[in-house]
Formats: C-alpha cells, structure tokens, sequence
C-alpha cells in the first residue's frame, strides 16, 4: 500500500519542493523548504510548510484551506522529508507547526502511521518542560526532530 | 535494513520530479522567520543528544 500523496516538483539542491492541493476551495500551491541553521557547532534543517499565496506574492502558513485532502498533504509533505533526506542522509530534521493545532494533526499523523515512519527514522519529540524524548504514541508535543535511519529504500 | 521495515518504508515512496526552472522561495521572509523560531526553542531545549552521537 501506498499512501495517497501529490505530484512534487524538487528544486535541483532539493532544499525546496512545491506541490499542488486540489479540493473543494480549488487548487493550492503548497511550498515546503528546507532551511540549514545551527546550533552550536551542529547543523539542523528547519522544515517550513506553508501556502503561496497570490494576493500577498508571499508563504502563508496561518492560513486554514480546508481543502479537505489534510492526509494526502500531510504525506506528500512526508514524502519530501524523505526525498530530502535520501540526498542529505545525516540532516537532522526539525519541524514544529505555526500553531498549536497544526502541531496537532502532525501529531495525529505520527501516531496513525508509527509503523512506517518510526522504520525510516528515528524520532525525537520536544515536550513543554521536559525536552526532547524518544517518540511515544498519544504524548503531546510542541515539535519533533527526525534523522534517517538508513539512506536508500534499496539497501 | 528488515523486510518488514522496507516495506513500510515504502508507504511513503516519495513521486518528485526535479523542476530546474522551479522558483525559488529562500528569500521569502517566512521562512526566515521559521528558522529563527526554531534557533530559539534548539537554544533552551538544545538537540536530542541521541541523534548527534548516533552512527547510522
């Protein structure tokens, strides 16, 4: 089985990918990048996901489509994490939704398909107060770090 | 890598295609901002430890 996903164009460094929602509101651009930043003397990627938005020329991640197809961008996002990370295997990951119920559905998304991710990557979730933990089913938390567990689906 | 894990690794099998024409969004301000807000949760939280000894 194969998770339902969009068509997503990479940019040649494959730090950036667009793809497109097609629903009832129509059909949304969706841009996810990939931004190198440190922290001390290690390098993370920042996962950015949000909208393009005509109007403003500029990404919107506030904005709610409603577009109902929120699975199929949750795993095509998925995918690009992926995709990335087959070019930059060791990348630590970080990503954390711009709001509390975006981070949410993240969440759900995590605990509904464990058994996939958790053979791809390892996982770490940040949890208010506490820090980071090993990724447990049904916790609550404010962001999540991922590194691949292995570099190509052939090995 | 287990036969079990490969094929659930392959839920996921990503369809990209690589656009060399693709615009690019790097300089949009969102993303900017994005990754400053995680430098500040990475500064009090740090990194999981884990992932930065661990050989894959």
């Amino acid at each position: 089985m194969n998770l339902e996903q969009y068509s997503t164009e990479a940019s040649p460094d494959f730090m950036e990918y667009t793809f497109y929602s097609d629903g009832p509101k129509g059909t949304i651009k969706k841009v996810v990048r990939f931004t190198k930043a440190h922290f001390l003397t290690f390098i993370y990627y920042n996962l950015g996901f949000g909208d393009w938005n005509d109007n403003l020329n500029k990404i919107d991640d506030f904005v709610v489509s409603n577009n109902q197809d929120a699975e199929r961008v949750l795993a095509t996002v998925a995918a690009t994490v992926i995709g990335f990370t087959n070019q930059y295997p060791d990348a630590l990951v970080y990503a954390e939704g711009s709001t509390r119920s975006r981070t949410r559905r993240y969440q759900m998304g995590m605990n509904k398909y464990w058994k996939n991710i958790g053979s791809i990557f390892e996982v770490y979730v940040l949890v208010e107060n506490e820090g980071f933990k090993p990724f447990e089913r049904n916790r609550n938390y404010i962001a999540f770090v991922v590194k691949r567990k292995f570099s190509n689906f052939n090995q | 890598m287990k036969p079990d894990d490969k094929k659930n690794a392959k839920v996921f099998n990503p369809k990209i295609v690589v656009n060399k024409n693709m615009k690019d969004h790097s300089d949009d301000p969102f993303f900017a901002k994005k990754a400053e807000a995680s430098k500040k949760t990475i500064e009090k939280y740090g990194l999981p430890k884990q992932l930065l000894t661990s050989k894959k």
